[in-house]
């Protein structure tokens, strides 16, 4: 009850005219990018970081808060009217939205459909991040520097393992993450380190233009191959009165939402799991349920799961970012790197020691949700118009954004290069199968995690076990870090000894 | 005349754990003799402790990915997608003779109206959202002054 009390003291700190216009601003961006095939969340929310200079802390992340949120919205729409997902959470959208769209000639429904689930999935989220944060920050208390760097590893090491399709090259790019992250000076003993002789880099390499190259840029490079293609809307004209759902299609919504919403959000705490793996989860679940239709074929359950289970995923990774300062997923990084851009630093004490902003984040959720749905309706009519801005007009676009989000970072053009150096690394990367969305959490946590291993060894006089085995907390932890660790080794044991055969994929 | 869309095809994934290694060697060598492991008379870990393990599982982690790598087919590359930091580094350098604004008012005009051969109109929208982006937002709203560039600077008497 308590928590619900300092929601509603949340709800008076966003209740500002200047947080309101970042919030309604954040939407829409969100909205747009969003939908914009392509782009994608993590993409979108790097470019769009810069434009929160001017605000403070609080109306920043909000703002970044609405952004991310609003892009969940918005990757439905192009999955939905032309069959491309505007990001992979929206891939199983496309499944059952494109042939409700087309073979049912329901285009507005199903956009309606999706927007009502991720509202319902949101709100769900939503509620039980505000359970579920407070509580994970008190257990958070019980973290010394021991427990926070396996915690930290566990983190770093479920998402090398997770995000992509190769562990090794998932830890791999971690570790360049961290070693990037290692550059400067070095903050316990003052001392520069690894800066080759090059001034500029005494100050480390900057977040935000190495989060621009190696995301936003990168993407550009990837998209020119995409420049070409046509694109195929379903229909020519949308209106929001042809777009309204009946009562019957009410009743077959609401019950896959609301579970989609409750698992999707717990499957959003975990590290790396993230809103795609919440929207494959719950549509693989709602198969076990009764739908009208069956899936595939355009069934109103199918959408609801994965728009559902997606936003509810997205509102659950805020638990572990805001509690205990560990982000669930590459866009979790993004923000996380922003709230230490403006001296904010997330985890247990957050709550107690800055509520207004932490419960003012999470009350901007709650109407950033609303603000989403209500503005995902309101361009109903100029939606065909967004999502046929061609990618060719698009990309000289983004590269002056690039440029302008990594020199206002900077006021250099160090930063620039920087940006430019990470894109091609990133595109490189990209091109290759390896994932980026480690380098760039390892990136954000490097430091934390340096801080408190170096605390954690001076405690104890280097003596490891000491580390790993100093409570409870921390041998549960680390007994987790070495099952993950151990899992893609004794995996591949399995598969060559012939025990084990993995399912072939369709 | 070069085709931009034929495929070359290039062994980048033995390149890249090569790449990691280079990385981890080198950052291994550098933390290790300039700063050392463990300070053993403050029983402390030096500033290069955490490069270090890290490092270490850099160079271990690359050469399983090298070894993963060797049956992997080579990738193809196109030069259509180099067109972007082609065409960026082109720009910026612009910026650093002309200015920001000329340089993106250019940028824009060459990359919509005569490589993407986009009408006129479109280009314009291009240009003018552009430039809404660099003068109202980021240099008015947010105050950031960029480059005016050797001629700007110049003209300004900086």
């Amino acid at each position: 009850m308590e928590n619900f009390m300092w929601l509603l003291h949340g709800f008076g700190v966003v209740f500002s005219l200047q947080n309101l216009g970042a919030c309604l601003l954040g939407s829409i961006l969100g909205l747009i990018v969003g939908a914009m095939p392509g782009i994608g969340s993590l993409a979108g929310v790097a470019l769009l970081l810069p434009l929160t200079y001017k605000f403070d802390p609080t109306t920043a992340i909000i703002m970044l808060g609405a952004l991310y949120y609003s892009n969940m919205y918005g990757g439905a729409f192009s999955a939905i009217l032309l069959n491309i997902p505007g990001d992979s959470p929206a891939v199983l959208t496309a499944v059952d939205g494109y042939p409700m769209a087309t073979v049912k000639k329901r285009p507005g429904q199903a956009l309606m459909t999706a927007n009502a689930s991720s509202c319902i999935g949101g709100i769900v989220g939503m509620l039980i991040l505000v359970i579920l944060g407070p509580a994970l920050a008190e257990f958070g208390l019980k973290f010394g520097p021991a427990e926070m760097t396996v915690l930290l590893l566990v983190a770093m090491t479920s998402i090398g393992w997770l995000v992509g399709g190769n562990p090794v090259q998932g830890v791999l790019l971690s570790f360049i993450g961290i070693l990037v992250a290692s550059i400067g000076m070095d903050v316990q003993t003052g001392v520069p380190r690894f800066d080759f002789g090059n001034i500029y880099l005494l100050g480390g390499v900057e977040f935000i233009p190495f989060v621009i190259g190696t995301v936003g840029f990168a993407q550009l490079m990837q998209l020119m191959d995409e420049k070409d293609n046509e694109v195929h809307s379903v229909t020519d004209k949308l209106t929001i009165r042809g777009s309204m759902l009946t009562a019957h299609d009410w009743k077959r919504l609401t019950p896959p939402s609301l579970r989609a919403g409750f698992v999707g959000t717990f499957v959003g705490v975990l590290p790396g799991a993230g809103a795609t793996a919440a929207s494959f989860l719950c549509y693989a679940m709602q198969k076990g349920f009764k739908s009208e239709e069956p899936l595939g074929t355009g069934a109103i359950e199918g959408i609801a799961a994965s728009e559902s289970a997606n936003n509810a995923a997205a509102a659950g990774s805020f638990a572990p970012l805001l509690a205990l300062g560990i982000p669930g997923s590459g866009t979790g990084a993004v923000l996380l790197g922003g709230l230490m851009m403006w001296g904010l630093n997330p985890g247990p004490l957050l709550f107690t020691n800055d509520p207004d902003f932490a419960w003012g984040l999470i009350a901007s959720l709650f109407i950033s949700n609303i603000v989403a749905l209500a503005i995902s309706l309101g361009i109903i009519p100029v939606l065909l118009k967004i999502l046929k801005v061609p990618v060719r007009i698009m990309i000289p676009v983004i590269m002056i954004v690039c440029f302008l989000g990594a020199y206002a970072a900077t006021y250099s053009m160090f930063g620039v290069f920087i940006m430019l150096i990470s894109g091609v690394v990133g595109y490189l990367f990209e091109k290759n199968d390896y994932s980026t969305a480690p380098m760039l959490l390892a990136f954000v946590l490097a430091p934390l995690l340096e801080d408190n291993m170096r605390k954690a060894f001076i405690a104890t006089g280097g003596d490891i076990s000491e580390v790993f085995f100093s409570s409870a907390i921390a041998t549960v932890l680390t007994i987790i870090l070495i099952v993950l660790c151990a899992f893609p080794i004794v995996r591949t044991i399995l598969i060559k000894t012939g025990v084990y055969t993995p399912k072939k994929k369709d | 005349m070069i085709d931009a869309k034929k495929p070359v095809k290039l062994p980048t994934q033995q390149i890249l754990p090569i790449v990691g290694l280079i990385v981890g060697i080198v950052f291994l060598y550098i933390g290790l003799s300039e700063f050392g492991f463990w300070n053993s008379n403050t029983h402390t870990p030096t500033a290069a402790f955490f490069s270090t393990i890290v490092s270490v599982g850099l160079i271990a982690l690359s050469l399983i990915a090298l070894l993963q790598s060797i049956r992997k087919p080579m990738e193809e590359f196109r030069l259509l997608n180099w067109y972007v930091p082609i065409g960026f580094l082109l720009m910026v350098i612009a910026m650093m003779i002309i200015g920001t604004v000329p340089a993106v008012i250019i940028f824009e005009i060459i990359w919509c109206r005569f490589y993407e051969k986009m009408s006129w109109k479109t280009t314009i929208i291009a240009v003018v959202f552009c430039l809404i982006m660099v003068i109202p937002i980021f240099t008015w709203w947010l105050g950031i002054d960029f480059p005016v560039g050797k001629i700007g600077e110049l003209i300004l008497g900086y």
